[in-house]
């Protein structure tokens, strides 16, 4: 207990920038280079209706399977070459990263929001309460979700709802499980029964003061949660029970490609390398945030 | 059975404000609460121990109780069941026209405005991401009281009168000290202006220069606010300076209680005199006589028979492993021991 008193040295407040500059102090290089990558990957996601150069479906039949850059026989109009239609692949690459990336933040958020309720729910209620959501978390856990989604898309059809409801419940049972636990300590806290002895009603002091102190392992969850999401949906639509043509995601281009390996390897390798770059990237920067916020973890 | 009303001072008028005719503020009546250290079973009992037996005590408007102990004696759940944070098993507390125990839900978060407490752990009930300024605020915000300017305004005010300086409003708690951080708890309870304050070791964890500068900021707000005041403690120079009146606990029960100076000047209770003896005295001239317990306060969890302090008393006769003392009032001034009148 220090002595400090009244007159002692202001103490500085924080500012956004001090915030920022301690956060980046001592990244290592690769966490920068996947920072670079999920930067590049953002802004292709929210400008891509303005960067493509041709529209993601325009066909040209007479500059089929064209090579991508350096290949011989590659053009300028189409860098990143043409598919089986003369699609340009840069264009559909960029829309397919759109969908796939949308889709993926969509069903983690839904998980993400799901789970977290549920946490609240079972650490506030107790009892038999608890003891039901726990047991779902429990046979969440158990399933093999993929199978199962592979049967409900099979039987339901290629509905976008059923689809991204089927991600958005992919994993929901690991915020739930934390959240529960981060709850359930948060609440023998002084501070959660210091706010109950004002006369709070425990809906605020959940929201303004457990949900605030809860939210970096939440965040480090989201960061894991992610890149797996990505590979949920590539997978899906790979094996064409996600999404389908017309429309286009970075699996969807993957499963087309496939069929022409021999003749035009990169209408496979294209795609799969902004999957792996995005899921690396999102795992390596999510490894990060987890020892930075984890003090346990710190040297 | 202990059973105690601390009737108006009679010896020693009180130092503070003139409580002698005021009305009652806070009556608790036998109050009990046990709690449970071993579940039970098929094949076994469950196993419960009594943190507080049967205590009754008043309280009025304007006064200052102490209520002093080892630790483990009860006292904290006695101040959380007069605060009514706690439920008790038995018995009921009483503040103003409220019964405490029977409230719920709405009503006992508005009887919050009346009933604040402080508690030993500063640093953790604080919100550790949150600003001081709006944890002061936070009070008025919840009851809805006044327009969100004059709340800013009133937090203000609050965060001046426990001398917290401007550059520190924007601080969150783990930038402060342990006092300033006891000074924001004590400027968040006292934003509403409560009718009574029940302060649970408020500076046991404080160095000695900052526990008076505490002491100095509770009694300047309890003259400004006209509050009560209950303030749990077991160091007993802070409680003979700042309680007009003390109760003195032993394993859940009241074995002394009375004006401050009659208890401390004239101790009746052998556990009470053994306490004031342990005091350490700033003056090697005086030497004193001193009682000091041997051994631990037995468990709880069986309290001896008959007396309970009888275990470590000096005085111990036959009759105190058998019979209980009760608590018998001379004025005022209450013990419970069966020398209370021929002890030396």
């Amino acid at each position: 207990m220090s002595a400090v008193s009244d007159t002692a040295a202001a103490v500085p407040r924080r500012t956004k920038t001090d915030r920022i500059r301690r956060l980046t102090t001592g990244m290592p290089v690769s966490v920068r280079l996947s920072l670079v990558v999920l930067v590049i990957m953002a802004l292709v996601t929210v400008f891509a209706r303005w960067l493509i150069p041709f529209e993601f479906d325009q066909m040209d039949l007479r500059a089929r399977l064209a090579p991508p850059f350096p290949l011989e026989g590659f053009d300028w109009t189409h860098p990143l070459g043409t598919d089986k239609l003369g699609r340009d692949v840069l264009s559909r690459l960029m829309i397919a990263t759109q969908t796939s990336i949308l889709l993926a933040l969509l069903g983690t958020l839904i998980g993400a929001v799901l789970g977290t309720l549920l946490g609240f729910v079972a650490a506030h209620f107790r009892g038999w309460v608890d003891e039901a959501i726990s047991t779902l978390v429990d046979f969440q856990a158990a399933m093999p979700w993929f199978i199962i989604a592979l049967a409900i898309l099979a039987f339901m059809g290629n509905s976008m709802l059923v689809f991204l409801l089927l991600m958005g419940l992919y994993g929901w049972e690991r915020y739930a499980r934390i959240t529960r636990g981060l709850v359930f300590a948060a609440r023998e806290q002084g501070y959660a029964r210091a706010v109950e002895a004002l006369g709070g009603r425990p809906a605020v002091i959940y929201r303004r003061h457990v949900l605030p102190n809860i939210m970096s392992p939440l965040i480090v969850q989201l960061t894991i949660n992610f890149p797996e999401t990505i590979l949920f949906e590539t997978s899906l639509s790979f094996l064409g029970l996600g999404i389908r043509p017309p429309m286009t995601s970075l699996g969807q281009m993957l499963g087309e490609g496939r069929d022409y390996l021999v003749t035009a390897w990169w209408l496979a390798v294209i795609p799969g390398t902004i999957i792996f770059l995005t899921t690396l990237s999102m795992s390596i920067f999510g490894d990060w945030l987890r020892t930075r916020f984890d003090p346990s973890l710190q040297d | 059975m202990s059973s105690l009303v601390i009737e108006k001072a009679e010896i020693g008028t009180p130092r503070h404000r003139d409580a002698v005719s005021s009305p009652t503020l806070l009556a608790a009546e036998n109050l009990s609460r046990s709690f449970v250290y071993r579940r039970g079973s098929l094949l076994r009992r469950e196993a419960r121990f009594r943190a507080v037996d049967d205590v009754s005590l008043t309280l009025r408007e304007g006064e200052t109780l102490g209520i002093v102990g080892e630790s483990g004696c009860g006292k904290s759940t006695l101040g959380r069941l007069l605060s009514g944070l706690a439920r008790p098993d038995a018995g009921s507390a009483t503040f103003a026209d409220l019964s405490l125990s029977s409230l719920s839900g709405q009503a006992w978060r508005a009887s919050r405005r009346d009933i604040q407490v402080i508690f030993q752990d500063t640093a953790g009930s604080l919100d550790p991401r949150l600003p001081i300024e709006e944890q002061v605020r936070e009070p008025l915000d919840l009851h809805a009281i006044g327009t969100p300017e004059s709340r800013v305004q009133a937090a203000q005010e609050m965060l001046d009168a426990v001398r917290l300086g401007r550059h520190m409003w924007g601080s969150v708690p783990g930038e402060l000290s342990g006092g300033q951080q006891q000074r924001v708890v004590i400027a968040r309870a006292l934003i509403l202006k409560p009718r009574l304050l029940v302060c649970d070791e408020p500076v046991a964890a404080l160095d000695v220069s900052i526990q008076a500068q505490i002491i100095s900021i509770l009694q300047d707000m309890r003259s400004r606010l006209g509050l009560s005041m209950i303030f749990i403690s077991h160091d007993l120079g802070i409680v003979r300076h700042i309680a007009d009146h003390v109760a003195i606990m032993y394993l859940g029960q009241i074995v002394e209680s009375g004006p401050s100076e009659t208890v401390f000047s004239d101790p009746a209770h052998p556990y009470t005199r053994a306490l004031i003896s342990a005091v350490p005295v700033p003056d090697p001239k005086r030497r004193r006589q001193r009682r000091l317990l041997s051994g631990d306060p037995p468990s709880p969890h069986t309290p001896p028979p008959g007396c309970r302090f009888h275990t470590r008393c000096p005085l111990k006769v036959e009759r105190c492993t058998s019979e209980e003392p009760r608590l018998t009032l001379q004025g005022a001034h209450g013990v419970a021991c069966h020398f209370a009148e021929v002890a030396p």
